[in-house]
């Protein structure tokens, strides 16, 4: 398993100025006029959660830590008013924030094979979670939040930006494969 | 790896955990700089941007996921029903001043008043949508969507109140009205909804938002503005100049050259329809964004007034996408014209290649490099496209590119053209199609009761792609279906061709839905009671290229040796609000598991407890994780 360095992998995230006040110089509050020791726990609270979410829709060498970082920095340039329900709103930023790094990373692989630039190590990990890497990261968190977080399929849809019938197919997909896959496993084959 | 939950699990503990407290300074930080390269970058006023975010929506808050959805869209339809009788008054409207005729809009926006407000919107822009509204209009009375055309709104309440503008000149006869302070705020009353549409609703309540106005672009350190134009000495607030200067100003381009359009468009356009159309497509072959925007008529998309600020974007993206050329070619095309006045219809065919493979378009039918495995159908059920990109399915063979003649050019139309085909979808939605897309499929008239043991034929590209039932079901009944399809999808790396390709959902005797069945996968469905069941057969999403389905359901005794093969070996387990039972055969043997769901101290089930039992009737190898299913409470 490789991890990236502890300060974070910058995804690019433009963490806006989100004064308080009107036009272009409006003064700037602190983070902690702005979240105060409420907001503060209540990311606190969400930490875990956060994180274990993170690792499950991550690519493999990113670092869970990093996503939750990122969407942390997100949410910390708003105001905690504007946001109405800050666990999926975070759970979705890390979905974006994951989404982005793939796409910059298949980008990068393109570019580097039209240049005969040899390509950078693939992701390994564990044998026993290979079945579950193969599946598309976003569905692999769909099947997190509902068999493990135990979510309504519609609102961990919402999380993962699918629609719900599009949910339940990819859902119904996913585990006919897990299961013939570790059926498979199972007997030796 | 045993469990599917123990590998997810395994996967979520993965790495060594900071600390919230070192990622909470990290994200303080990298918060902090990016606000300083965000400062620093207006204060140079240049195009050093800091990094755009490839998100490109922000994250949006959860209410109820489906019903804020469905109710978005059944507002949206609302709007439209209710502007369709807008085109018969504009023209007459306007206001004295750029300024006036925002709070003549956002009057208009509080009074619920549709008309007002149309008075002010720039005539071209709303004059084009009249036959598609109208149409809208027609079909969403038929379909009960509104209670009445003349009241589309009944049950929405806006109000804009504390509004304060400011106006800039922009170049003669356009001005922009900035919004410095302002409230908007929105409410539902749900029993003032079409009965449909409280249906649709079922499960949300009243609720209401409120916005600051002046504050809602300030994730994108702008100001909330709308751009007005004049004609004929009257103001008008016009979309089109507003949502193109937006662009413009978030992208820190050149400037608009306001008016140019008007009065270059006898240079613009081309000699003919067909060569507006087949210009077009060479121009964005070649990437000429030069070329593509003098295609668009002035009056209606003003794109050649902002030609400086829209070729200078693409020149940047194309710099920062590190790709010399597109990979888009063009190897074949041609066009068939009908012309009726001012207007043509040109039918595009044409074929070509990317960097990934080979497409294709014929009429609106486009076949890209990757619909092997995603393939849509061409003017198929609306169904296939979900909520949001339903209206893609007027897209058919037939579609055809508008084309317009101004000033002695042609030009080419997109709003003409999306609007030609929003008009076919309208026409060919009907009731079954449009309860589906809002999941409330048991509200279809029932097609006949549920014979079992009889095939049930669910066509390719139509609505009857979804069926209705109703079943005399009794306590204990052991349901098992079966799903063919005529062919297989046609390619063979698609790996949708493992799955049913239909779906059965079943709705009790009070109107709750079972949750997911895998009646069609082997798995038998036990009825919890006595009862009227309303059983919904449907193609599946995956199912685009297979042809007509056949489902067939059984009492499971009586069922077939094929229904009763899964694809992924014999398991049979009960689900209950409290948990799940599995037992799995193999080889002639049996063994059994019990399963607690997650957040649940007891295994016993309670005795109110309403189960049902999907039971896998195949041997075969053993079932390695239960599938949770979700029960409706009685």
């Amino acid at each position: 398993m490789s991890h990236s360095a502890g300060a974070g992998r910058q995804y690019g995230v433009a963490a806006k100025v989100q004064g308080i006040g009107g036009g272009g110089s409006r003064a700037r509050l602190g983070l902690e006029e702005r979240w105060g020791p409420d907001g503060i726990q209540r990311l606190r609270e969400l930490y875990e959660p956060l994180r274990r979410f993170a690792a499950v829709i991550g690519s493999w060498d990113v670092d869970p830590d990093d996503l939750v970082q990122n969407a942390y920095a997100k949410v910390l340039a708003k105001h905690p008013d504007d946001i109405r329900d800050l666990g999926p709103y975070l759970r979705r930023a890390i979905v974006n924030l994951s989404t982005d790094e793939r796409r910059r990373t298949t980008r990068t692989s393109v570019v580097l094979r039209r240049i005969g630039a040899p390509l950078s190590a693939t992701d390994s990990y564990p044998s026993d979670l290979e079945d579950l890497m193969r599946v598309e990261p976003r569905v692999r968190a769909l099947l997190y939040l509902v068999e493990i977080e135990r979510q309504p399929v519609a609102d961990a849809a919402e999380v993962v930006g699918m629609t719900n019938g599009s949910a339940r197919v990819a859902l119904t997909r996913a585990r006919r494969r897990l299961r013939a896959e570790l059926t498979m496993e199972a007997n030796g084959e | 790896m045993s469990d599917m939950r123990d590998a997810l699990n395994e996967l979520a503990r993965r790495g060594a955990p900071r600390g919230f407290d070192e990622v909470l300074k990290g994200a303080a930080s990298a918060e902090r700089d990016a606000a300083e390269r965000d400062a620093a970058a207006r204060d140079a006023g240049g195009d050093d941007l800091d990094t755009i975010p490839l998100v490109t929506a922000e994250p949006v808050a959860r209410r109820q996921s489906l019903s804020s959805m469905i109710a978005a869209a059944g507002v949206a339809a609302l709007v439209l029903v209710g502007t369709f009788a807008v085109s018969a008054v504009v023209g007459s409207g306007g206001a004295g001043s750029a300024e006036a005729a925002v709070r003549r809009l956002a009057d208009a926006v509080s009074h619920e008043d549709i008309l007002a407000a149309a008075d002010v919107l720039a005539p071209e822009e709303v004059r084009s949508l009249h036959g598609t509204l109208d149409h809208a209009a027609r079909k969403a009375a038929e379909l009960q969507l509104v209670q009445t055309a003349s009241a589309p709104l009944a049950g929405v309440d806006f109000n804009i109140h504390g509004l304060n503008l400011s106006t800039e000149s922009l170049g003669n006869g356009y001005a922009k009205v900035t919004i410095d302070a302002g409230t908007f705020t929105a409410a539902t009353h749900k029993t003032q909804f079409s009965p449909l549409m409280q249906k649709v609703l079922r499960e949300s309540d009243d609720n209401s938002s409120q916005s600051d106005l002046a504050k809602l672009a300030e994730n994108d350190n702008l100001p909330t503005f709308v751009v007005a134009v004049r004609h004929d000495g009257r103001w008008y607030v016009s979309a089109a100049y507003t949502v193109l200067e937006y662009v413009r100003e978030y992208n820190r381009v050149p400037a608009a050259d306001f008016g140019s359009g008007e009065r270059n468009i006898s240079t613009l356009g081309a000699e003919s329809p067909d060569a507006a159309v087949q210009d077009s497509m060479r121009a964005l072959q070649r990437e000429d964004w030069s070329k593509l925007i003098s295609m668009a008529p002035p009056s209606e998309i003003p794109v050649y007034d902002y030609r400086d600020a829209l070729t200078t974007l693409a020149r940047r993206n194309k710099a920062e996408s590190d790709r010399s050329t597109s990979g888009f070619t063009i190897d074949s095309m041609s066009t068939a014209s009908q012309v009726n006045g001012d207007t043509a219809k040109v039918t595009l065919t044409a074929s070509g290649t990317t960097d990934s493979g080979h497409w294709s378009l014929d009429g609106g039918c486009f076949v890209g490099p990757s619909d092997e495995d995603f393939p849509y159908p061409c003017g198929g059920d609306p169904v296939y496209f979900g909520l949001v990109g339903t209206p893609l399915s007027g897209l058919d063979k037939s579609s055809t590119v508008t084309v317009v003649k101004q000033n002695g050019r042609w030009f080419v139309s997109p709003v003409s053209t999306v609007l030609d085909v929003l008009d076919h979808f309208i026409s060919q939605l009907d009731r079954r199609s449009l309860f589906t897309l809002l999941d409330i499929p048991n509200q279809i008239p029932p097609d006949g009761p549920l014979t079992l043991g009889r095939p049930i034929v669910l066509p390719a590209g139509t609505s009857q792609g979804t069926k209705v039932f109703t079943f005399q079901g009794h306590e204990g009944q052991n349901l098992l279906g079966l799903a063919t399809a005529q062919s297989k999808p046609s390619s063979t790396a698609s790996s949708y061709e493992n799955y049913p390709p239909a779906a059965v959902r079943m709705f009790a005797p009070d109107g709750s839905e079972f949750g997911e069945s895998g009646m069609l996968d082997g798995q038998s469905l036990t009825l919890p009671s006595n009862g009227t069941y309303t059983v919904v057969v449907q193609r599946s999403y995956l199912s685009r290229r297979v042809g007509d389905v056949t489902v067939t359901i059984w009492d499971a005794a009586d069922a077939p040796a094929a229904a009763k093969q899964p694809h992924d070996g014999g398991s049979s387990c009960t689900y209950t609000l409290l948990g799940a039972s599995c037992s799995s055969t193999s080889s002639g043997s049996s063994s059994s598991i019990d399963r607690i769901l997650p957040g649940n101290n007891s295994g016993q089930p309670s005795t109110n407890d309403r189960r049902v039992t999907a039971t896998s009737v195949a041997r075969g190898p053993s079932p390695t994780f239960a599938i949770p299913t979700t029960v409706p409470h009685g």
